[in-house]
């Protein structure tokens, strides 16, 4: 790793703990920002997804599939900044079935990491378990409550939690030495 | 390549190189040790990590897919199991990140596969047989790159196991016997169920009704079967390889049906690493397969193992005897078939043979070669000694100069990748100009060095 791919790695670390804590005091409802991560988000992994097809996936056989995915993808992405006007529990069942799929696949792969002798298929199925409910949560809360703030919590736990392991893998050493 | 070839077959190459038994063995172990080096046996041997030549199954499941992960990845596939043929090859106005992941293609004969047998030269009996293991891997996993690349090592449905007018038609008559036997077996099942629980009548409706659908699981039998023998333009035939991506799954070498990894549209999933989505294929000595690499423009290629296999054999005859002194120089591209034809037909004969392990027969001509037993492949030979020993002494042992000559071949390998300019397999210092700097287990090499001088 570069020192600038270091500091980078750093700095977006300490950017997302920055957001989950702005998520939790932000006055006027963290779902709003919830929503406007998730849709750019969508948004930016569209947009990798391009360049990966620009730069990589046009050269291979069957790459076109990558701009197609990419391009719907992005259609989700905008469809998403949408939400931002509309109810609180439109976000929630919106929520529910992204976890609802993202529990599902979760757990699809950890059973295969399992036939693959994986000792973390548990952590893989227990995630994929965690996400089902999250999702039963946001579609219940969401019709009943009307809050989203639970998702608020969720989400910013999530962010920590990445901004950690992006913080540590930051300071690995990396090189290797070349004796000739 | 598998434990027959790596192994046995290695054995019976350096017997030919002019090696005795005892050397032969202890060349042939640590070649098929490359297979079994993990970091989990690394950590359990309290070895250091960094020596690490292959990864589990369950270790690839668990890796992580970051930059650090990925050129530790990229640092073992690409140093022992699918050496990149060539660094700098002209592939016209492409990215630079496509042209990375493209130069890292595995095959025989590159400058690094030369590289490699000089690197040990004068070395250990384990650093021969760790550069056997990588000269042998260059032939059998040709066209695919050891790092996760979907650009690079995907492939389509379009995959044909090419066979010839006999074969194809031996094994249409195995498939339709073993599906006859089942089909028996379905009928005696329903028959028993019809007497024991139906009247007549609807026994005989049952009965009609069966028969209709037999006739059309014939009908749909020999529909399915024409689809799958094809005949290319160039005479050959092909049988359309089915996939599967259960790794329970045994491969069925008699209907077609091999395991593979799953498709992974993200360029550096792990299922996208090295030949996982051709299956296991180019690992069996006796297949000849003809599919579309994933890089190749929709050209297709046709691989024909055991003529690879063989010159693997014959390459690794030459290259033993330059380690041992006998010629001067080592080359690419020059094999020793001489040496190996008295056993020629033997090996063809083995090569050919359809089965998923042919261990059996390498070590029946290895004894037969060498007129003393070869003793089976034993993980535990070179550990039990290596935890044993002081741990002063431990650089001395059999795995201790393994794991040696694998640093020393991984130190190699990503030196000339980086030197090339492509950072896949991670950043090398040069420590006659900077010293050392990074891992820690690489020290061993610089201790080795000074200890040369």
């Amino acid at each position: 790793m570069t020192k600038v791919q270091r500091i980078l790695r750093v700095f977006e670390g300490i950017m997302m703990l920055l957001c989950a804590v702005l998520l939790n005091v932000a006055p006027f409802g963290g779902y709003v920002i919830v929503i406007v991560i998730l849709a750019l988000s969508l948004i930016n992994y569209a947009f990798r997804r391009l360049i990966f097809y620009f730069t990589m996936a046009r050269y291979m056989v069957g790459g076109r599939s990558i701009l197609y995915s990419a391009v719907i993808i992005l259609d989700f992405g905008i469809l998403m900044l949408g939400f931002v006007s509309l109810p609180g529990i439109y976000l929630a069942i919106y929520l529910g079935v992204i976890h609802l799929v993202s529990g599902g696949v979760d757990i699809y792969n950890a059973i295969d990491a399992k036939k693959l002798g994986s000792s973390l298929w548990l952590r893989g199925a227990v995630v994929g378990a965690i996400n089902i409910v999250i999702a039963f949560v946001a579609i219940v809360a969401g019709l009943t409550t009307k809050s989203v703030q639970i998702f608020v919590v969720i989400y910013s736990i999530g962010l920590v939690y990445s901004a950690i392991i992006r913080i540590v893998s930051a300071f690995r050493k990396t090189a290797i030495v070349y004796i000739q | 390549m598998q434990k027959d070839f790596h192994y046995f077959a290695t054995i019976c190459a350096a017997h030919l190189a002019g090696f005795d038994p005892e050397e032969s063995i202890a060349i042939g172990y640590a070649s098929q040790f490359t297979d079994c080096c993990t970091k989990m046996l690394l950590k359990m041997a309290d070895a250091p990590l960094s020596a690490a030549t292959t990864q589990s199954q369950s270790e690839l499941a668990d890796s992580r897919i970051d930059l650090v992960a990925l050129q530790d990845i990229t640092r073992i596939w690409a140093s022992f199991h699918f050496l990149p043929r060539d660094l700098t090859a002209d592939i016209g106005k492409k990215s630079k990140l496509y042209k990375n992941k493209y130069h890292l293609i595995c095959g025989p004969n590159g400058p690094l596969a030369v590289d490699t047998v000089n690197l040990v030269k004068g070395k250990t009996p384990e650093a021969f047989g760790m550069a056997m293991h990588v000269i042998a891997d260059t032939w059998a996993h040709t066209y695919f790159a050891g790092t996760p690349s979907l650009v690079i090592n995907d492939t389509t449905s379009w995959f044909y196991e090419i066979l010839t007018e006999e074969e194809a038609a031996r094994l249409e008559e195995e498939k339709k016997a073993m599906q006859s036997a089942k089909d028996e077996e379905a009928d005696r099942k329903i028959e028993t169920i019809l007497n024991a629980h139906m009247s007549a009548k609807v026994a005989a409706n049952a009965a009609q009704a069966a028969r209709a659908t037999e006739e059309l699981n014939i009908e749909r039998e020999r529909i399915r079967s024409e689809e799958e023998i094809i005949r290319f333009a160039d005479g050959q035939v092909g049988r359309k390889v089915k996939f599967n991506h259960n790794p329970m799954s045994p491969d069925d070498l008699v209907t077609g049906y091999y395991t593979n990894a799953a498709k992974r549209s993200r360029e550096n999933s792990i299922m996208n690493l090295g030949h996982g989505r051709a299956g296991h294929l180019p690992d069996y000595s006796f297949i000849k397969y003809k599919y579309l690499p994933a890089w190749g423009n929709y050209e297709s290629i046709t691989k024909d193992n055991p003529h690879d296999y063989y010159n693997a054999f014959c390459q690794m005859i030459r290259a033993m005897r330059f380690l041992r002194g006998d010629i001067g120089e080592f080359r690419a591209d020059e094999y020793d078939y001489e040496i190996a034809l008295p056993v020629k037909d033997e090996i063809d004969t083995i090569l050919r043979r359809r089965q998923v392990d042919a261990s059996k027969d390498w070590k029946a001509l290895a004894e037969k070669m060498m007129g003393c037993p070869v003793p089976d492949f034993e993980i535990r030979t070179y550990l039990d000694e290596y935890m044993e020993a002081d741990k002063n002494d431990r650089d001395d042992t059999p795995f201790g100069r393994f794991i040696i000559a694998a640093l020393a071949q991984k130190s190699m390998v990503t030196g000339k990748i980086y030197n090339s300019g492509n950072l896949l397999a991670g950043y090398s210092v040069d420590f006659s100009t900077k010293g050392f700097r990074g891992i820690k287990d690489f020290t061993k090499l610089v201790i080795g060095m000074e200890n040369r001088k």
